[in-house]
């Protein structure tokens, strides 16, 4: 595909023309490859690309005309007119073609309009069929992934059990299924919901789609292909956790120690975090600075707002100690439910909030536990219990205190799989962990380990290092994390005390402090 | 109090009715038990001589207050730590907490009460004197009103063990205090004012005008004895009796209903539950606040 166009290269925030919204087309024409995306910028043209003939948007493709189409700038956005093309153009399904349907003046495309390319046939989809889908609203932060549908139908919706999952934050309500069938695949709106569409036109119930056909829940586009589904996800990446922390300290009377110096670090949306360190080098102290439980020189940002002195902890940022906040007389669902009604800043109908715990609780494996006592719970479910009861309140940022403690390796990698699938859906994820080594392949776990050691020289905790598990065996010249804190550890722990060394290193690769 | 103090103060009275019923229960049965221990021991001269319904009166405020108090003594101070500051960290008021507690624990007051005056009724029922419903109510502010002083021991102490520790203190001072077993002067006299031991014990004796409706066993005793003796010395029966009042003005005092007084007493009773409830609140926050210095 030749996309001849200058549009690539102009910021996003550009406006295209005067009041006109800037809008994309997402191109589709094969399920291997990711949708092509096309942002318009000014009248473009529409045809095959073959020698001699240059569209602005050239798709090879046996079926489309040299001179498909065209799109035009309007003064209330933007218009297609097919060019008498041999195949016509289908939009939303209605063919406009030479002698059939003329296209004899542009249309005006709506936000979601789906053109499609294809030969007459309703049963059956040419295997040069192009779709491409007119959009206003599409964020080019979006991913495209690939899912393989099953046998029967396959549910597409919030939670980590689903084929398909979206973001919570990008939509409220998804609860669809998919079924491959010879000729397509076929889609059910189980919740009834008013988001699901096809053609542009909603889904109350099912619906059949053809062979490299597109449906669409709310701004996510799902093509179809040979059993397969090629979709977007849009990871919001609102800024994430910033921290320039100059020093945390406790002040006595008289004097005033100081617990942590120069950590500056940054921990974007979707960021599953690992800290790390020897005993004293200030782990729960940095979480608890970034909690509002310390005082603290420096600035913390969250989401971009300045929280100068600390977090807010009633504003998106849940916190799982080392001892379970939860009474264990209760039963699961009644902790859950209560802390949603109390602290989830969404609002829903009593039936979205049972749904939404549920879902929470199935994503965490303990679906078939609700109506257990928390005190029946094995270890890891009660700790898997009480990260359910932070994750209801919607929170962005989650901290957890040695949440694997106590937990055989199992459990305890099963729990890092649950976080991992957490950090997936856009949240920040940081946890201490002393376990660490037990888990296979750290660095597709973790995307960040933060390193704090504590300094030989005054005795403060300092940052050693802050990436990615890979960057930080680099750094440290080792093979595995668990080499890393015997390399910082003090002598008088039986370590190398090459603390400061690795904070100085760290420091100047990072040109602060 | 906003929207979202009065549905924490909601949710976790719910709580509380499902975490703690199956040790309510148990208080409830130790209660009835408690009671007709005491009821029976004491029957027998109460409602009969004033030092018998006396005594009756300082056992069943000695009931209440255990009740009371062992209702709450360990309630906060168990979870407070692992639970109550993380939540408190997070979105929890104290004031909504300790609110959810008290609306919970006068529920329970008013079962525990309800079957303490049945027990009672069923001993004494057929010779007491004053109003049963004066009796019920009185029973439920003191054994209250000790549930929520033994809340503000709970907010405060660190641990359940330390509770326990202190619980003995609070019982003794509140047993001493009433003014029966000892009579009190100066300083403990004051101090007797602070405690719902004193003020239960004046509304007992007022409800039943005890030093009006029963002699004196001591002074009846007493007097039998003095006068076979002048009738032994003289060799005659005395034509006029002797008298001897055994019941001090202390007494004829504190416990004279001259109308109003006993609902007076109940008003400091529910100032006493008003205050406790400020004291324990602020007693959680002192001992929750964040480790910030």
């Amino acid at each position: 595909m030749i996309i001849r166009s200058d549009s690539a290269m102009r910021p996003a925030t550009t406006p295209v023309r005067g009041a006109v919204r800037q809008a994309y087309l997402i191109i589709f024409t094969d399920i291997e490859k990711e949708a092509v995306i096309v942002r318009l910028s000014k009248n473009m043209s529409l045809g095959r690309e073959v020698p001699g003939s240059k569209p602005d948007i050239g798709i090879d493709s046996p079926i489309m005309s040299r001179n498909h189409g065209a799109f035009s700038v309007g003064a209330d956005g933007f218009y297609y007119q097919d060019n008498d093309s041999f195949n016509g153009t289908f939009i939303n399904g209605v063919l406009y073609k030479q002698n059939i349907n003329p296209c004899d003046r542009p249309i005006r495309l709506n936000d979601g309009d789906v053109l499609r390319i294809d030969t007459h046939d309703p049963n059956k989809a040419h295997d040069g069929a192009v779709t491409i889908v007119y959009s206003t609203a599409y964020d080019k932060r979006s991913k495209w992934r690939h899912a393989k549908l099953g046998s029967g139908y396959t549910p597409i919706g919030l939670s980590a059990k689903n084929l398909i999952e979206f973001d919570r934050r990008q939509m409220r309500f998804v609860n669809a299924d998919a079924a491959a069938t010879p000729t397509g695949c076929n889609i059910r709106n189980i919740s009834g919901r008013n988001n699901i569409f096809y053609n542009n036109r909603l889904i109350p119930g099912s619906v059949h789609i053809k062979r490299k056909e597109v449906f669409r829940i709310d701004q996510n586009y799902i093509y179809y292909d040979n059993g397969t589904l090629l979709y977007n996800i849009c990871l919001v990446t609102e800024p994430g956790l910033e921290v320039r922390l100059a020093e945390t300290h406790v002040s006595d009377k008289m004097r005033k120690k100081v617990l942590l110096k120069d950590i500056n670090l940054n921990i974007n949306v979707g960021d599953f975090a690992l800290i790390i360190g020897g005993s004293g080098a200030g782990k729960s102290t940095f979480m608890n600075s970034i909690l509002g439980k310390y005082d603290i020189t420096g600035t913390i940002k969250i989401g971009g707002r300045i929280c100068t002195s600390g977090g807010d902890l009633t504003s998106g940022i849940a916190y799982v100690p080392q001892t379970l906040p939860i009474r264990k007389e209760e039963r699961l669902i009644d902790v859950v439910t209560d802390t949603c009604v109390l602290r989830c800043k969404r609002s829903f109908t009593k039936e979205q909030r049972k749904q939404f715990i549920l879902e929470t609780l199935d994503s965490l494996g303990l679906k078939s536990k609700a109506n257990m006592e928390i005190k029946k719970l094995s270890g890891g479910e009660q700790r898997r219990a009480a990260i359910a009861n932070e994750v209801v309140t919607d929170a962005s940022i989650f901290f957890l205190d040695e949440p694997d403690s106590g937990l055989d390796p199992k459990s305890g990698m099963e729990l890092m799989n649950n976080l991992k699938a957490l950090s997936d859906v856009g949240k920040m994820v940081m946890l201490i962990s002393h376990n660490y080594a037990s888990y296979p392949s750290p660095e597709k776990i973790y995307t960040k380990v933060i390193i704090l050691a504590k300094s030989n020289r005054d005795g403060i905790g300092r940052l050693a290092f802050c990436g990615s598990v890979t960057e930080a065996l680099e750094f440290f010249g080792v093979t595995a994390l668990k080499d890393i804190t015997k390399l910082i550890n003090p002598v008088s722990e039986n370590g190398d005390g090459r603390a400061d060394e690795f904070v100085e290193k760290f420091r100047r690769m990072h040109g602060y402090g | 109090m906003d929207n979202m103090g009065l549905l924490q103060i909601q949710i976790y009275t719910k709580k509380f009715f499902r975490t703690l019923r199956r040790e309510s229960t148990v208080s409830v049965f130790i209660g009835i038990i408690i009671t007709m221990l005491v009821m029976y021991v004491t029957q027998e001269n109460m409602f009969k001589y004033y030092e018998g319904t006396k005594s009756g009166f300082f056992s069943l405020i000695c009931v209440c207050i255990w009740i009371g108090i062992f209702n709450s003594i360990q309630l906060v101070c168990r979870e407070k730590n692992d639970i109550v500051k993380d939540e408190l960290d997070k979105s929890l008021r104290a004031t909504s907490y300790m609110a959810s507690h008290f609306i919970y624990q006068f529920l329970l007051c008013m079962v525990q009460s309800i079957i303490v005056f049945i027990v009672f009724m069923i001993f004494v029922g057929d010779k007491m004197t004053g109003s049963p419903l004066a009796y019920l109510i009185t029973i439920f502010l003191i054994m209250y009103a000790s549930d929520a002083m033994a809340f503000v021991i709970s907010a405060a102490v660190p641990s359940p063990i330390v509770a326990m520790t202190v619980m003995p203190l609070l019982l003794l001072v509140q047993l001493v205090m009433a003014g029966v077993l000892f009579e009190l002067n100066g300083m403990a006299k004051t101090v007797a004012n602070f405690t719902v031991s004193k003020w239960g014990m004046s509304i007992f004796g007022m409800i039943g005008d005890i030093t009006n409706n029963f002699p004196s066993k001591v002074g009846g005793e007493a007097l039998t004895q003095v006068t076979e003796q002048v009738e032994e010395q003289i060799g005659m029966s005395l034509q006029d009796p002797l008298t001897l009042d055994m019941i001090s003005e202390v007494d004829r005092n504190m416990y004279v209903n001259d109308g109003g007084e006993v609902f007076l007493c109940w008003l400091i009773l529910i100032a006493f539950i008003v205050v406790f409830y400020f004291l324990s609140v602020y007693a959680l926050k002192s001992t929750t606040k964040k480790m910030k210095k």
